[in-house]
């Protein structure tokens, strides 16, 4: 192979590499890293909400406790009748129909295994917003709660 | 032949620098209303906060409750941001501003103009006469866009 013809082959096959390259570099940029905290906005209260939710004052047989109390009890008697009310009043006074919410309990040991679920509109996936607690229960068991929103 | 092959390498290396590295080490982030999420986190966390020996963030005492005192707390004067807080609780409602060269501008929220604003409810426990109540706290937020 001539000098000439050998330059001439190196020429295109860099253009062609260069042109490779630029396209590669264009399918890298679509992944650029970015990350908005407006997007967080829409929840960004939620840890005081719940944190408050588990300070409610609640009432039990005319005797004060918390909403944490209540949880723990509700899990020992297995009745969650009170929680259920107790608890939309407080998320309904809040959240009204602008948001999707959902509280969701656990024991700690099981967190896939929800033994109460309690929101207003069906079950909200794994991308909303959530906040979650440990409360000890009455028998030495540690409880998750969880709440999500979405708005 | 090693030739064809040192052209590629250069040239896939230049593009992870230029491309994929460098920018990786700035990834961009838009806190365009971050600055809102520090005044609701400031007024919850520290301004209004209930004390006693330690503070408990979500608690409002209620004789902080007032506009020169939240005003003073927040720093926010001028053309900065404007604040209007509105606390319901036990059938009572009241309301405080702060920085109200900038908080009478709520009224141009509804349009698309040059202001950015957010109104959140919080749900927030009032240390209120040695007792908690429950309630909700209103709280807008109205700057300009940046």
């Amino acid at each position: 192979m001539k000098r000439g013809q050998y330059q001439y082959l190196m020429f295109v096959y860099g253009l062609v590499i260069l042109i490779i390259a630029l396209l590669f570099a264009g399918f890298l940029f679509s992944f650029k890293s970015s990350t908005d905290i407006e997007s967080y906005s829409g929840y960004s209260s939620l840890d005081i909400n719940f944190l408050n939710y588990l300070r409610t004052p609640v009432f039990l047989n005319e005797l004060q406790f918390s909403m944490m109390d209540l949880i723990a009890y509700s899990y020992y008697t297995n009745d969650f009748t009170k929680l259920d009310e107790q608890t939309r009043l407080v998320f309904n006074s809040l959240y009204g129909d602008r948001c999707f919410w959902q509280i969701s309990y656990s024991l700690e040991d099981t967190p896939n295994l929800k033994f109460h679920i309690i929101s207003n509109l069906g079950l909200l996936s794994e991308n909303s917003g959530s906040v979650r607690a440990v409360i000890p229960g009455l028998k030495g068991e540690n409880i998750n709660a969880e709440v999500r929103e979405k708005c | 032949m090693l030739l064809f092959l040192v052209v590629p390498i250069i040239f896939v290396s230049l593009v992870l620098i230029v491309f994929l590295i460098i920018p990786s080490s700035y990834a961009q982030i838009g806190a365009s209303n971050a600055d809102h999420i520090v005044i609701k986190k400031n007024l919850l966390y520290n301004c209004l906060v209930y004390n006693d020996a330690r503070a408990y963030p979500g608690i409002i005492d209620i004789t902080l409750f007032n506009g020169d005192r939240v005003s003073r707390c927040l720093g926010l004067e001028g053309d900065s941001y404007g604040t209007i807080l509105t606390l319901n609780y036990d059938g009572k409602s009241s309301e405080i501003s702060v920085n109200n060269r900038m908080a009478d501008r709520i009224a141009f929220c509804s349009s698309q103009g040059s202001f950015q604003c957010s109104s959140e409810d919080i749900y927030v426990m009032i240390y209120e006469n040695g007792q908690l109540k429950s309630g909700l706290l209103n709280v807008k937020i109205v700057g300009f866009k940046k």
